[in-house]
């Protein structure tokens, strides 16, 4: 039902590890992984967007190599990926110093959505609604890709659905605290 | 796997939660057994020696001792209990240096999360399930490995009949509480053929409802009953607890705040039954297909308009059933075992 995606770097190998062992840890895994080591420098969009062309499930979702999901989390999601949604995203507690654990524990807000950046790049994302928009892109206005893919998913009329449940642990700068 | 059941104590809509798990765990291939402390603790409390009698204290130890004696004797690899208001320290503390597995299954958030909170700090399980996600977050800060489990349903019990007619236009089960009786009682049932159960302590003798009560408000009304009478009616209705009267039906107004799906709407969907419901965050998500309603005077005028639209009825009730297909006590007893370390 719901393939995998993440895009890493070598010397992000323990990180990548501990993401990976937060999925296979899942009592409802997904169909598939898949995993890309950028050794090219070629950056998150493209490598996202290459993987995303191998996907054959009907949703897809992207995992950060420094975030870690809570047991249940496809479980929990699966009820809610209905033919009624295109993006489905739950919340997630925010590790770090700096950011309220809550920051990302917001109802869906059309509005505000155009001027504050309140879902993480971890949802689920109907592939479907991925192929007509191209994926993720460069934008000119924000250094977030996945921001900028929310944005032209309203335009489009993508049909959101916050699932308020917290599944997954955003690790605030783990890159910057992993011990090598 | 050896698993060791404990019920909550209380005999209303909690003790089908140990029973379903209870069955769920035989049905997955595990070696069950229950420990049935509801029936200990009421003989212990009716116990009475020349008018000596046990306080409700005493007897909760004893029945604990008891617990820990069956412990022994049967060695589970996992002990699930369900809620655990009537366990006390001595017996988590000796489980935390023992090498079974304890999972807490919680059945009243968000209305009890204080309280539940303080047993899970107290009891330090290795897994707690909570069935609203409201306070996830408090529940890990003492308890990292909770999770939210939906409330589950019997695939044996909850189905629809196709041998009973759906003779009744209307029925509601459920406990009387204030909110539910102020509410029902401004309802216009004229010229409905309504039937109530469930315990309704106090209700006065001139309320409009006592004539379609079919059973005595003043007791509980049994599960396969209740199972019998949905099956029976065309139309049921969800009230969620503390909708109305949050002061008075849950710790806080906080606490009456909830997100998941209740128990009776899963019943009522698994069997088939159409119902009206109230407006609440995963319903309103997951049951589309059923009309929300939240004054007296709109539940009369829909549950007019759907007893007079046999088709729609039955397509939505339908949908309902579909939605709610896998959240079987089976299927929830599986994924507690998954969620095991």
């Amino acid at each position: 039902m719901i393939t995998v995606l993440t895009a890493t770097l070598p010397e992000r190998g323990r990180l990548l590890a501990e993401a990976a062992t937060s999925l296979a840890r899942q009592t409802l895994p997904p169909a598939e992984w898949l995993v890309r080591f950028d050794h090219e420098k070629a950056g998150l969009v493209s490598v996202l967007n290459d993987l995303a062309n191998h996907v054959q499930t009907p949703w897809l979702f992207q995992l950060d190599d420094d975030d870690l999901l809570e047991a249940d989390h496809f479980e929990t999601l699966k009820p809610f990926l209905t033919d009624d949604a295109d993006i489905v995203y739950s919340w997630c507690t925010v590790e770090g110093q700096g950011v309220a654990r809550t920051k990302f524990q917001c109802d869906f807000d059309p509005d505000r959505l155009r001027v504050d950046n309140f879902i993480p790049a971890s949802a689920c994302i109907r592939t479907a609604l991925w192929q007509e928009l191209g994926g993720h892109r460069e934008p000119d206005w924000t250094t977030h890709p996945d921001w900028d893919f929310w944005v032209r998913a309203l335009d489009a009329g993508a049909r959101f659905r916050c699932v308020p449940i917290v599944t997954w642990r955003y690790r605030l700068g783990a890159w910057q605290h992993m011990s090598l | 796997m050896r698993v060791l059941v404990v019920h909550p104590g209380p005999a209303y809509s909690v003790a089908d939660v140990y029973t379903g798990y209870a069955n769920a765990f035989g049905e997955l291939g595990c070696t069950v057994r229950g420990f049935n402390l509801d029936d200990r603790l009421l003989a212990y409390t009716n116990l009475d020696f020349d008018g000596v009698t046990l306080g409700f204290e005493d007897a909760v130890t004893i029945v604990s001792k008891e617990l820990l004696g069956k412990c022994y004797e049967f060695w589970p690899d996992l002990i699930v209990i369900i809620s655990g208001f009537f366990i006390p320290g001595f017996s988590w503390d000796l489980w935390k240096v023992r090498p079974h597995a304890i999972a807490i299954v919680m059945t009243e958030s968000p209305y009890e999360d204080d309280k539940q909170i303080a047993v899970v700090e107290r009891a330090e399980p290795t897994l707690t399930l909570v069935n609203d996600p409201i306070n996830l977050d408090r529940y890990r800060d003492v308890a990292p490995r909770t999770y939210y489990m939906p409330q589950s349903y019997d695939h044996h019990l909850h189905k629809p009949d196709p041998n009973i007619d759906r003779d009744k236009d209307f029925c509601f089960v459920g406990t009387g509480f204030p909110s539910r009786r102020d509410f029902f009682e401004q309802v216009d049932f004229a010229a409905i053929d309504a039937a109530f159960g469930g315990l309704w302590k106090g209700l006065s003798d001139s309320s409009p409802l006592r004539q379609f009560f079919v059973h005595d408000p003043e007791d509980w009304y049994e599960n396969a009953d209740t199972t019998k009478l949905y099956q029976r009616s065309k139309i049921s209705a969800n009230l969620y607890r503390a909708s109305r009267h949050a002061e008075l039906e849950a710790n806080s107004l906080d606490m009456a705040r909830g997100w998941a799906m209740g128990p009776r709407e899963l019943e009522l969907a698994a069997t088939g039954t159409f119902f009206l419901r109230e407006p609440r965050g995963e319903g309103d998500m997951l049951l589309t297909m059923l009309p929300t309603f939240t004054e007296p005077g709109e539940f009369g005028d829909l549950l007019r308009w759907w007893l007079h639209h046999e088709k729609e009825r039955e397509d939505a009730a339908s949908r309902a059933r579909a939605a709610v297909a896998d959240r079987t006590f089976v299927n929830h007893a599986r994924r507690l075992l998954a969620l095991l370390p």
